[in-house]
């Protein structure tokens, strides 16, 4: 990355910190929020929120004043941990997109019973339990899950900075909110949250 | 759209069409399937926004970024 001292000016300098200030540092939250939710782990979510903040100062001169930092900042995270976290942590998760529509095909109305549709039933769950949930699913399902669900862009938004189609947003989004709500009704019955409707159909 | 994409996004407030809007809702309560499909997705939209929202940075991030910032701006 090249140097941008050599460019700008001390007072330069001195406004652009004062203008990535006001316009990025109100967003470190919910940027902060989307790394937690990525890597699933504190210190990685710390290292990678630090340099998408330094790329983003970096090239703030390319930040069109007036459009939506917080969208700016996601894709330069969402670049950073495919281009350099991923890299140096482990190979990507390959998502086999046949093996993800067999488990979602698989889901049948009979394994899940959704007459717990209410949150009551996942309201004892522990933030570990359902974040565990969260970094269980694929990649590509999980990013967009978390985008939508969590940091309440639109698809249009999600399509843009993750480079698929709206279509393709829309239906990962379904199939990962289906994923996550299997796997929480299997941790809310194992705790005793839910009670199975005929337990004794297992038997025979 | 398929009918289960199509509930995400009246789940997401996508849909547009009020024509569509209005089907989606008598559907949803016409038709049981449907209605499942509604209730699974709404209900993990509304866990998640509901417990993730609003995760705070840690304390001094903010300081350390700019100190991570001023240090390795010229490199």
């Amino acid at each position: 990355m090249r140097a941008i001292t050599n460019t700008l000016s001390d007072k330069e300098l001195q406004q652009r910190y004062a203008e990535f200030e006001k316009e990025a540092v109100p967003h470190l939250d919910a940027v902060y929020n989307f790394a937690l939710r990525m890597t699933g782990d504190e210190d990685d979510a710390d290292d990678l929120v630090q340099e998408t903040f330094l790329k983003a100062f970096r090239f703030f001169d390319k930040f069109e004043k007036g459009t939506n930092c917080k969208a700016w900042l996601f894709r330069i995270l969402k670049n950073s941990f495919i281009n350099d976290y991923r890299k140096t942590t482990k190979e990507p998760n390959k998502v086999d997109y046949d093996d993800v529509q067999n488990f979602y095909e698989n889901i049948k109305a009979d394994e899940v019973e959704t007459q717990h549709y209410e949150e009551d039933a996942f309201s004892n769950l522990l933030d570990d339990e359902i974040s565990k949930a969260i970094s269980e699913l694929p990649e590509d399902f999980r990013t967009v899950v978390i985008l939508s669900d969590i940091e309440g862009f639109t698809y249009e938004e999600i399509a843009d900075f993750t480079d698929i189609p709206v279509g393709t947003v829309r239906s990962r989004l379904h199939r990962a909110r289906k994923m996550l709500y299997v796997q929480l009704f299997d941790y809310a019955k194992d705790k005793g949250f839910v009670k199975k409707k005929n337990s004794s159909k297992k038997s025979g | 759209m398929e009918l289960l994409e199509e509930i995400t996004s009246y789940v997401d407030e996508e849909l547009k069409d009020q024509n569509i809007c209005c089907r989606m809702k008598k559907l949803i309560t016409d038709d049981c399937v449907v209605r499942k499909e509604y209730m699974v997705q709404k209900c993990m939209k509304d866990l998640l926004r509901k417990r993730f929202a609003c995760c705070k940075s840690p304390s001094g991030m903010n300081e350390k970024i700019f100190l991570y910032i001023s240090r390795n701006i010229n490199n």
